[in-house]
C-alpha cells in the first residue's frame, strides 16, 4: 500500500511540468472517475489541490518515519522515557512544518470498559499534545481525539496486541 | 405477715397468668410455614382459538409468543400443549380443573380472537388457578391485527404480575449498537427492537461511529454518543420524529450520557485537556452543571431512581471504582472495596442494588452489590462482559459479550446476552448481526 | 391473721371458681363458612381492567406532557446564557444522514408501533356459586355446635412454640396451682389434646413441600394467614385467605396469598396426628415469603 502512494506521489512529481498528465494521475489516485473530455476544464484550483494533497502525504510519510505513534502502560496515560524521546524528535518535524496542523489519537486496549477507555484515550492524547506544547509547538495546531477502544491497530487476546493498542497517534489534519 | 402477703402476691400473679393462659388457649391453633420452594410454576398455555382460520392463526401464534416470554423469564414451566387433554374452546368457558390439576399444572391460560372488521381484531384471555379452582385475571383487548404481537407480550406482563407480583417486563424494547465488520474496522450502528428480538430496525446508516445508546424514561428518546464529523458528542435520537439533536457545544468530547429519572436531564461527562468529570444538562434551559472537580477520570454515571443519588466510577483512589454522591455533587463517598477495578455502576429501577461491570485478573464479571457496596454477588464472567442493563422490574440484567479474538487477529463475536438476577440462566439474545451496549426500555406506555 | 386468712379463702374460691368452669371466653369466634369460589360457565360480560400501573403511567405520562411543553417554550423563548457554551446544533436529519429517506422510513416505521387499545371495563366478579350443597351447610353447622361446646368444656392446648417459655411458666403455675388446690382440675388433664413439636413440624414440613413462591428482586417480608379446615381424615375443606384487604390493594401479597392457598389445597390431605385430628378442624397456617430473600 505505502509502496503504491510513494509510487504515485513520484510519477506526480516527475510529471508535474506536465499539466495535462499530471491532472491525470492525481484524479486517479484520489479516486474519482473523471471524464477525458472534461479534464481540459479542470482548474488550476484542482491542481493546488492536488500539490497540497501530495505534500501533506510527503509529510505524512515523513511522520511516519519520524514515529508517529507512542505507546503507554496498562491503566496509565504517563509518557515514559522512549516516548519523550519519540516526541523530541516528533516535535522537531512540527516545528519543521510549520504550515501542517496535526490531531493526536487516543487508544486504548479492549481490557477496560468503553466509557473510561474514552477518558482515558482523551488523556494519552492530551499527555503528548501538553508534551508537544512544552517543547514549543503551538497549541492551537493540535487537536486531540479519543477512539478509546474502538480502533484496535493490532487485534489479538494477548499481551504483544493490546501493547501495541495503548497508544497515542499523532496524524496530519 | 409477710409470708401470708407473699402468697396473696403469688395468688394474684397466679391470677393474672391463668388469665393470659385461657386468653392465648381462645385463639385457634396457628402453624407458621417459614420455608418453601422457589421453583418454575407449571402452567398451561392453550392456543388462543379464532372462528376463521386467519384469526385462528394469529392466536396460535400469540400463545407461542406468550409461552415463549412466561418460559424466558424462568418463572414458568410451560406444558407442552400435547399433553393438554381438553382444551378450552374460549375464555369464558370454564375449563374442567380435574382435567388439568393431575398434570400438575398450577395455572391454565386460555383465550380467543375475534375479527372485528379488516383491520381490527379483539383478543381475549383469562388466568385460570386450577388448584383454587377460580380465575385469577381476564382482559379483552381491540387491536389492530398487525400488532397482535405487542398484545401477546401485554398478556405476558398481564399473566406475570398476576402469577408473581411483580411488574413484567415483555412489552418492552432494546436499543443497542449493531456491528459488523473486521475488529480494526468496525462498523456500528444504532438498533432498535423487542425484548425478544422481533421487530428488528437500523436507527443510524453506519457511516459514522455510534456507542452507548440509552432510554428516556418515555421511551421514546435516546441518549447515544457518535462520532458525528468526527467530534465526539453526545446527542438525543427522537424515535417518533427521527431527529438526532446535538446536545450543547461543549469545548471537549462529551460521553457516557444518561437520562434523569424524570427525563429532564442528561447526566454525562465531559472529557477536556485530560480531565474527565460529570456534569448534568438541563434539556428546558440548557443549563449546564459541573458535579465533579477532580484531575482523575469521572464517568459513568447514573441516577439512583429517585433522582436523588448518582453512582459512577472513578480512578481518584488510583485505581477504577464506584462512588455515589448526592445530585448535587456532594458528599461523594467510595462504595467498593473488593479486588480489582469496579465500573459502569447502573442503578435497578427499584433502587436497592447497583449493577456493575468487574474487571479482576484478565476476567471481566457483571455483578451486582447494594447501594452501601455490602453484598456483592458475581453473575455472568467472560473474556470481556460489559454494560449491563435493567429490565424495568429489576429481575433480568442483559450485557454484551466478546470472545477472546483469536490470535489471528480474525474472529471475535460479539454478542447480547441477559441473566436473571439471581445470576442464573444466562442467555443469549439473537441479533442479525453482532451486538453490543444494549439498553432496555422502561415499560412501554399508549 | 384471721383476716389474712379470710382474703385467701376467698381468693382460692375464686380461682378454684375460675379453674373449674373456665374464665369467660371473650373471643368465641364464629367460623366462617368459607367455600372454596367456584364459578359457573358464564359467560364473560366484563372483564378485568388493565393494570398496566396507572399510577406510574400518569406519572410518566406528565413527565412526558412537561417535557412537551417546556420543550415548546424553549422555542419560544431562547435559553439564557448558560455557565458553559452550550449552543444547541440541531443537527437536521439529512444532515447526520446520507438518506434522510431510510431515517423517514424507520421513523414511520417506529410511529406505527401499535396502538393498542384497551378495553378497560369493571372487574368481572364471576357469579358466585349458589349451588353449594346443604348437606354440607349442616354438616359445618354442626361443627360449629361442637366447636362451641368444646370451647366451654375443655381448655384449648397452648400451642405457639415462640411462646415455650411462657408455656412452661404456665405449665409450672399450673402445677403449683395442682399442689394448691388439690385435684380440682382433674378434668382438664383429662380432656387436654396436647399437639407435640413433631406433630407440627410434620404437618410444617409437609405443607413447605408445596409452598412454591416466585422468586422477588427486592426484599419482601411478608406473613399471610389463612383460615384452614381439615376433614378429620386431613383433606382440606376450606382455605381461606384471611387479610382481604390486602390481598385486593398489594399485588405482591395477592400472587404470594394465592400461591399460599394453592400449597394448601395441594397438600391435602394433611398428615394430622393420630388421636388429635379434632384440632385441625379450625386452625390458621401463617405463611412467611421471608426465605425467597435467602434464595
Amino acid at each position: 500500500m505505502n509502496y503504491k502512494i510513494i509510487a504515485i506521489i513520484g510519477a506526480v512529481s516527475l510529471l508535474s511540468a506536465c499539466e495535462t498528465a499530471s491532472q491525470k494521475v492525481v484524479t486517479s489516485s484520489t479516486g474519482t472517475s473523471t471524464k477525458s473530455g472534461s479534464a481540459s476544464v479542470s482548474s488550476s484550483v484542482d491542481k493546488k489541490k492536488s500539490l497540497f494533497a501530495q505534500a501533506k502525504q510527503t509529510a505524512a510519510d515523513k511522520l511516519i518515519a519520524v514515529g508517529d505513534r507512542v505507546l503507554f502502560g496498562y491503566d496509565s496515560a504517563k509518557l515514559d522515557t522512549s516516548a519523550k524521546i519519540l516526541l523530541d524528535a516528533q516535535s522537531r518535524f512540527l516545528r519543521a512544518n510549520t504550515d501542517l496542523n496535526f490531531v493526536i489519537e487516543g487508544h486504548c486496549d479492549e481490557r477496560g470498559t468503553r466509557e473510561y477507555n474514552l477518558a482515558l484515550g482523551e488523556q494519552r492524547a492530551t499527555a503528548v499534545r501538553d508534551y508537544l506544547v512544552i517543547q514549543g509547538i503551538d497549541p492551537d495546531r493540535i487537536k486531540v481525539i479519543s477512539y478509546g477502544k474502538e480502533k484496535p491497530a493490532v487485534v489479538g487476546s494477548n499481551s504483544m496486541a493490546w501493547s501495541k493498542n495503548r497508544r497515542a497517534v499523532t496524524i496530519i489534519d | 405477715m409477710y409470708k401470708i402477703f407473699d402468697f396473696f402476691f403469688l395468688k394474684i400473679t397466679v391470677i393474672l397468668f391463668s388469665f393470659l393462659c385461657v386468653q392465648a388457649y381462645s385463639e385457634d391453633l396457628r402453624i407458621k410455614i417459614n420455608s418453601g420452594q422457589v421453583e418454575p410454576l407449571p402452567i398451561a398455555i392453550a392456543n388462543f382459538t379464532g372462528k376463521t382460520e386467519n384469526v385462528n392463526n394469529i392466536g396460535l401464534q400469540i400463545s407461542t409468543v406468550i409461552s415463549n416470554n412466561l418460559v424466558g423469564s424462568g418463572q414458568f414451566k410451560a406444558m407442552e400443549s400435547a399433553a393438554f387433554i381438553a382444551p378450552p374452546t374460549s375464555p369464558s368457558i370454564r375449563p374442567n380443573f380435574t382435567d388439568w390439576s393431575p398434570l400438575g399444572i398450577k395455572a391454565l391460560i386460555t383465550g380467543s380472537v375475534k375479527s372485528i372488521n379488516d383491520d381490527q381484531i379483539e383478543i381475549e384471555f383469562r388466568l385460570w388457578d386450577v388448584i383454587a379452582e377460580t380465575d385469577l385475571i381476564g382482559l379483552r383487548l381491540t387491536v389492530s391485527s398487525k400488532a397482535w404481537r405487542r398484545v401477546a407480550h401485554i398478556i405476558s406482563d398481564e399473566i406475570f404480575e398476576r402469577l408473581s407480583g411483580d411488574s413484567g417486563y415483555f412489552d418492552t424494547r432494546i436499543v443497542y449498537v449493531a456491528e459488523s465488520g473486521p475488529q480494526n474496522k468496525r462498523l456500528k450502528r444504532l438498533a432498535i427492537m423487542d425484548q425478544d428480538g422481533e421487530n428488528h430496525q437500523f436507527l443510524t446508516d453506519g457511516s459514522f461511529l455510534v456507542l452507548t445508546p440509552r432510554f428516556s424514561p418515555s421511551s421514546q428518546e435516546i441518549t447515544y454518543l457518535a462520532y458525528f464529523k468526527n467530534e465526539p458528542r453526545v446527542y438525543i435520537f427522537n424515535l417518533e420524529t427521527g431527529q438526532q439533536e446535538l446536545l450543547g457545544a461543549f469545548p471537549g468530547m462529551t460521553f457516557a450520557p444518561r437520562f434523569s429519572p424524570s427525563g429532564e436531564k442528561i447526566i454525562m461527562s465531559l472529557a477536556e485537556k485530560g480531565v474527565t468529570d460529570i456534569y448534568t444538562m438541563d434539556l428546558n434551559n440548557q443549563e449546564v452543571n459541573r458535579l465533579t472537580d477532580s484531575p482523575s477520570i469521572d464517568t459513568s454515571p447514573s441516577f439512583s431512581p429517585n433522582g436523588k443519588k448518582i453512582i459512577f466510577n472513578s480512578d481518584r483512589g488510583g485505581s477504577q471504582q464506584l462512588y455515589i454522591m448526592d445530585s448535587n455533587g456532594k458528599n461523594v463517598k467510595r462504595i467498593s472495596f473488593g479486588k480489582g477495578r469496579y465500573a459502569t455502576p447502573v442503578w435497578a429501577p427499584k433502587g436497592e442494588l447497583i449493577a456493575f461491570t468487574k474487571m479482576l485478573k484478565n476476567k471481566f464479571y457483571i455483578g451486582v452489590m447494594s447501594p452501601d457496596g455490602s453484598g456483592e454477588r458475581l453473575l455472568a464472567e467472560g473474556y470481556l462482559v460489559e454494560g449491563p442493563t435493567w429490565a424495568p422490574n429489576g429481575r433480568v440484567l442483559m450485557y454484551f459479550k466478546q470472545e477472546a479474538p483469536n490470535d489471528d487477529g480474525k474472529s471475535t463475536t460479539v454478542n447480547l446476552y441477559k441473566i436473571d438476577v439471581t445470576g442464573f440462566r444466562e442467555t443469549r439474545i439473537i441479533t442479525p448481526s453482532d451486538g453490543s451496549d444494549p439498553a432496555w426500555s422502561p415499560l412501554l406506555l399508549d | 391473721m384471721v383476716k389474712s386468712t379470710f382474703i385467701s379463702f376467698g381468693l382460692h374460691t375464686i380461682f378454684i371458681t375460675f379453674a373449674y368452669f373456665g374464665l369467660p371466653d371473650s373471643k368465641v369466634e364464629e367460623p366462617v363458612e368459607q367455600p372454596i369460589d367456584i364459578i359457573d360457565d358464564t359467560h364473560i360480560n366484563s372483564i378485568t381492567s388493565l393494570k398496566l400501573g396507572n399510577e406510574k403511567k400518569e406519572k410518566l405520562k406528565k413527565i412526558k406532557k412537561d417535557i412537551h411543553e417546556l420543550q415548546k417554550n424553549k422555542k419560544i423563548s431562547p435559553p439564557p446564557p448558560p455557565p458553559l457554551p452550550t449552543k444547541k446544533i440541531i443537527e437536521k436529519k439529512n444532515a447526520v444522514l446520507k438518506k434522510a429517506k431510510e431515517i423517514e422510513e424507520i421513523a414511520s416505521l417506529i410511529k406505527k408501533k401499535p396502538n393498542v387499545k384497551i378495553e378497560k371495563k369493571s372487574k368481572k366478579k364471576p357469579p358466585k356459586v349458589v349451588k353449594k350443597p346443604e348437606k354440607i351447610k349442616n354438616k359445618q353447622k354442626e361443627f360449629l355446635a361442637k366447636g362451641i361446646l368444646k370451647t366451654l368444656t375443655e381448655p384449648k392446648v397452648f400451642q405457639r412454640k415462640e411462646n415455650k417459655d411462657r408455656k412452661d411458666t404456665n405449665q409450672k403455675v399450673l402445677n403449683k396451682i395442682k399442689t394448691i388446690v388439690g385435684n380440682s382440675n382433674r378434668q382438664v388433664q383429662q380432656t387436654e389434646i396436647r399437639l407435640s413439636q413433631t406433630d407440627i413440624n410434620r404437618i410444617q414440613m409437609h405443607v413447605t413441600k408445596y409452598f412454591n413462591l416466585s422468586y422477588a428482586a427486592s426484599e419482601v417480608k411478608m406473613i399471610i394467614p389463612l383460615k384452614i379446615s381439615a376433614n378429620l381424615d386431613g383433606t382440606i375443606k376450606t382455605a381461606r385467605i384471611i387479610d382481604k384487604s390486602l390481598y385486593k390493594k398489594d399485588k405482591f401479597y395477592r400472587a404470594a396469598a394465592d400461591a399460599a392457598r394453592r400449597a394448601v389445597l395441594d397438600s391435602s390431605p394433611l398428615p394430622l396426628p393420630k388421636g388429635k385430628e379434632k384440632k385441625f378442624q379450625n386452625f390458621i397456617f401463617d405463611f412467611n415469603t421471608s426465605f425467597i430473600n435467602d434464595y
